[in-house]
């Protein structure tokens, strides 16, 4: 298993995700989850930052075509950082029952994107 | 470091019998249990922010949520308290609107979320998900009506017995022949949830509390008598 912290995809993944799952603009300041918390979502940062945070310091910013949360979705295992999201940030949101839909169907392009994801978690 | 995850099935959940998988049969709570995500948030920790987008929905497990609204000049009201066995945020999912609320941990509080997707399949499959939720839909439109009719209809003092009330019934603990409403409200909340202000909500605390009708220790407030309270309400139930 992979172990970094963050992936950063390409645009054309970014692409590829951002045709198969919805995403929105956060016109609020607000936390995605919170240190030791399961992601309720995989978020990949289409436009804008997410402050991520460990022992209530903070630890970096994450930009565009980063990717967050999945592993941790679809193994259910908590997550050791808090992730913030700023206003105006544009993220897709990685649904658990679309990506577990992705992964059982080999055919689909994504689901090979989807897996080098799952197999990548947070340290 | 301390993992606040946890892995609690639906069948164990202390809430089971107030929820809206109350009428699954074993294995389909089985399969709730194993896509659902469980969380536990501190006192203070949002689940969601009034104006994000919603995508899934919540069941509280276990404590309390309040649910506040900010207006236009910052100032933060609370319109609702849920608890175990509740749900949260059904009706921004299925208008597909952005939450008019935030929600925040009372207390520290165990919380299950289930994706759009799966509740929407789920409530195909079992119509007696869509009914459960639409008879909680259905509560909170009741009490969304009385809250408005009270603000029209009632005086400061009927207002604050009627809240009172209305905390005994859904969080009131009966204590040595007294309910114990343990939320730990400050004056500030208590007096944006009967829409008055702070030193008006502190006049009429005082005045029950020489009435003999509620007690308060520290922050944990008891009704004493339940029959008064109803009269200076001006309720009959």
């Amino acid at each position: 298993m992979k172990h970094q912290k963050h992936i950063e995809l390409s645009p054309e993944q970014v692409e590829e995700i951002r045709t198969h799952f919805s995403s929105k603009k956060f016109k609020s300041q607000s936390y995605l989850f919170y240190e030791g918390q399961i992601p309720i979502s995989g978020y990949l940062i289409l436009d804008g930052t997410i402050q991520i945070s460990a022992n209530n310091k903070y630890k970096k910013i994450l930009t565009n075509g980063t990717i967050i949360g999945v592993h941790e979705l679809l193994k259910k295992e908590p997550i050791m950082i808090s992730a913030e999201v700023f206003p105006n940030t544009e993220l897709c949101f990685l649904d658990k029952s679309t990506m577990q839909e992705m992964l059982e169907n080999e055919n689909q392009e994504l689901s090979k994107v989807l897996k080098d994801i799952f197999e990548i978690r947070h340290d | 470091m301390k993992k606040e995850q946890t892995n609690s099935s639906c069948d164990q959940c202390p809430s089971k019998e107030e929820g809206i998988f109350c009428h699954l049969n074993f294995s389909e709570v089985i399969d709730v249990s194993q896509h659902k995500i469980t969380n536990r948030y501190k006192k203070g920790q949002t689940l969601f922010v009034q104006g994000t987008h919603p995508f899934g929905l919540y069941c509280i497990s276990s404590g309390n949520i309040k649910l506040t609204k900010t207006g236009i000049d910052g100032k933060e009201s609370i319109v609702r308290i849920v608890h175990a066995g509740d749900i949260l945020g059904h009706r921004s999912l299925f208008t597909d609107e952005d939450y008019g609320k935030t929600a925040t941990a009372m207390e520290d509080t165990e919380v299950c979320f289930i994706d759009k997707k799966y509740i929407l399949s789920l409530i195909e499959k079992n119509p007696s998900v869509a009914l459960n939720i639409i008879n909680k839909l259905s509560r909170d439109m009741g009490s969304a009506e009385n809250k408005l009719s009270s603000l029209h209809q009632k005086n400061v003092r009927e207002r604050l017995a009627e809240l009172l009330l209305s905390l005994k019934a859904s969080h009131g603990v009966k204590e040595n022949g007294r309910w114990k409403i343990d939320l730990k409200l400050t004056r500030e909340e208590m007096a944006t949830m009967i829409g008055t202000a702070n030193e008006t909500l502190i006049r009429f605390m005082t005045e029950f509390k020489d009435a003999g009708i509620i007690e308060q220790e520290g922050k944990v407030l008891y009704v004493k008598n339940e029959e008064e309270l109803l009269e200076w309400a001006n309720i009959h139930y």
